[in-house]
């Protein structure tokens, strides 16, 4: 058991540092699929195979075909021109070093309570005993993010709206919009 | 020893679970030759018959398609990854495969006193797990029509990315109904409730089988269409349609490998029918009657010496795990044979009524249907 667990916590690690040492976007993206993947074996083998599956439907199968569909639609591939120097890198270093102090804030912070776990401790990670947490514990938490999730909806939804006004004849963008729904087959 | 032959018991079943899948895409191919050709008025497959039996030709085109993809040249586009290229096949059907793991297809095997269930894993998450493998099988699909380096399979992959993603929505929804009435995700839980009877608050003189199609017939259309729909068969056939983008996503893949993108479609529509049999048909159970009511001599039908001394004086009873065995095949091969026919009678949709089918009829239709679930569930109109 400790040694899967190790196998795939050496798995997990080795592909993500895929995503980030790719030159193309898509095999960034699909390291990222298979990260997410072995993330989900590793809740699994700790006995939480409600979020295990849970994080391969969402994560895995919805969001990065989200990705993947961005990726193939823009076109991107490894000759995109790169942006580096000028305000590009500015802003790099400075979310990487927003990124990285938080990181040391959790790791200084965390170090004191680290120290060996046991994988075979076994959590309940039921779906009955998911529910029961969600929705007694953490209630006010689950309304309030369903709440985001609503607002993001409704913002999707009103900026489609508006970038279809744009789009009106006259506009000029109205041959980039043919352009878009010829090669997706129309009405997406 | 006891750990062997634990280890065995499993290897066993998964090996029967994935032989039963496998050949059962066979079949379906076949029952698609000559199904197709029934369909359109024409002979077809009409030399794979063996010393003239028509129906012997399954086991011919069976072996005649590998050896035929086998000897083909295997053309990989130049320009491309190679590697991903020979993976496409693989992650489209991967997914498909592992997916029956959960799958209970028949009562419990009793022999020398201990029960041996027919399922390769009991997970918690049955249901869930089913859906978490088949939302993996988009990405063969969209792999393929990136690394092929052509117009055609890209505008394939991101058809049926959107297609595949749009669909599962509606799937999902339509079942979080039907798992609520039952309770639980569990397959064999949800196979079990379906052999109970069903009296809504109790107006009838007579119970119905407790079966999902009964309970909620919307879920069971809206379901069985997005499962349709998820396999990428006409009429949803949109990724792959020849008279607008050639072949679609698999455009440039030829021989074995075209084959397994091949085997996994009909994995896939072996799939959907065993979802769509163990949550609204049953499973393994048959209306109004108890299968592990059989007693251990089937009623003394068979003949004495068909049965060995040992079964018939250790605590075994096979009959109730062959019985239901076979009923569950039965209804998984009725529902591949509709699939079949669905595919041949109906013709493909324009992309855009795909997309409003999805989004602005059977969406709202599902969540209606789970509010009014959910309110007749609270009503005690499911009591059983």
């Amino acid at each position: 058991m400790t040694f899967v667990a190790l196998l795939f916590s050496v798995l997990t690690l080795l592909s993500a540092c895929g995503v980030v040492l790719s030159k193309r976007p898509l095999f960034s993206a699909l390291f990222l699929t298979l990260t997410l993947f072995l993330v989900a074996v590793l809740f699994a083998l700790i006995g939480a195979h409600f979020l295990a599956a849970i994080q391969v439907l969402v994560y895995a199968g919805a969001i990065m075909i989200l990705v993947v569909f961005v990726i193939m639609l823009l076109g991107l591939d490894a000759n995109t021109e790169e942006k580096t120097g000028g305000m590009s890198s500015f802003w790099g270093a400075v979310s990487a070093g927003v990124f990285l102090s938080v990181l040391g804030s959790v790791i200084v912070s965390g170090i004191a309570k680290l120290g060996p776990v046991d994988i075979t401790d076994r959590v309940n990670g039921t779906t009955e005993a998911i529910g029961k947490s969600l929705f007694n514990d953490y209630l006010f938490a689950f309304e309030v993010t369903s709440l985001l999730i609503l607002a993001g909806i409704v913002g999707a939804v009103v900026l489609g709206f508006e970038s279809k006004r744009a789009l009106r004849p006259g506009r000029g963008l109205k041959t980039k919009r043919n352009e878009i729904e010829q090669s997706v087959g129309g009405g997406v | 020893m006891e750990e062997l032959i634990a280890i065995g018991i499993v290897v066993l079943k998964a090996a029967l679970v994935m032989g039963a899948l496998l050949n059962l895409a066979a079949f379906t191919i076949w029952v698609e030759r000559k199904g197709s050709a029934l369909i359109q008025d024409r002979v077809g497959a009409n030399r794979a018959a063996i010393f003239g039996f028509d129906l012997a030709g399954v086991f011919n085109t069976l072996v005649a398609d590998p050896v035929k993809a086998l000897m083909k040249e295997d053309f990989v586009p130049k320009g491309t990854s190679q590697f991903l290229h020979s993976m496409g096949p693989f992650m489209g059907v991967f997914p498909v495969l592992v997916s029956l793991a959960v799958v209970p297809f028949g009562p419990p095997l009793l022999i020398g006193g201990t029960e041996y269930t027919l399922q390769l894993a009991d997970l918690n998450v049955g249901v869930l797990y089913v859906f978490a493998m088949g939302s993996l099988a988009v990405y063969g699909v969209v792999i393929a029509g990136w690394v092929s380096n052509n117009k055609f399979s890209l505008f394939g992959g991101l058809r049926a990315s959107a297609q595949m993603i749009s669909y599962e929505v509606t799937m999902g929804i339509s079942l979080i109904g039907v798992i609520a009435i039952y309770g639980s995700l569990q397959l064999q839980d949800i196979v079990l409730a379906q052999g109970r009877g069903f009296n809504p608050w109790g107006i009838l003189p007579f119970d119905l089988p407790a079966w999902g199609v009964i309970l909620n017939p919307v879920a069971f259309l809206i379901f069985f269409t997005s499962m349709m729909a998820e396999t990428k068969r006409a009429p949803f056939d949109l990724p792959e349609s020849e008279s607008e983008i050639v072949a679609g996503y698999f455009t440039e893949y030829s021989g074995m490998k075209f084959l397994l993108y091949w085997l996994g479609e009909f994995a896939e529509v072996g799939v959907a029918s065993v979802m769509v049999v163990l949550i609204f048909f049953g499973g393994w159970q048959l209306p109004y009657f108890n299968l592990t009511d059989i007693p251990k001599d089937l009623w003394g039908i068979l003949p004495s010496w068909i049965l060995p001394d040992w079964y018939e004086q250790s605590e075994s009873n096979i009959f109730p795990a062959l019985v239901g065995s076979i009923v569950f095949g039965a209804k998984v091969a009725f529902f591949c044979v509709v699939q079949v026919v669905i595919r041949w009678t109906l013709p493909r949709f324009r992309y855009d009524q795909l997309m409003a089918l999805c989004w602005k009829i059977m969406l709202p239709i599902s969540l209606i249907n789970l509010v009014v679930t959910v309110a007749l569930l609270l009503s005690g109109f499911y009591r059983v």
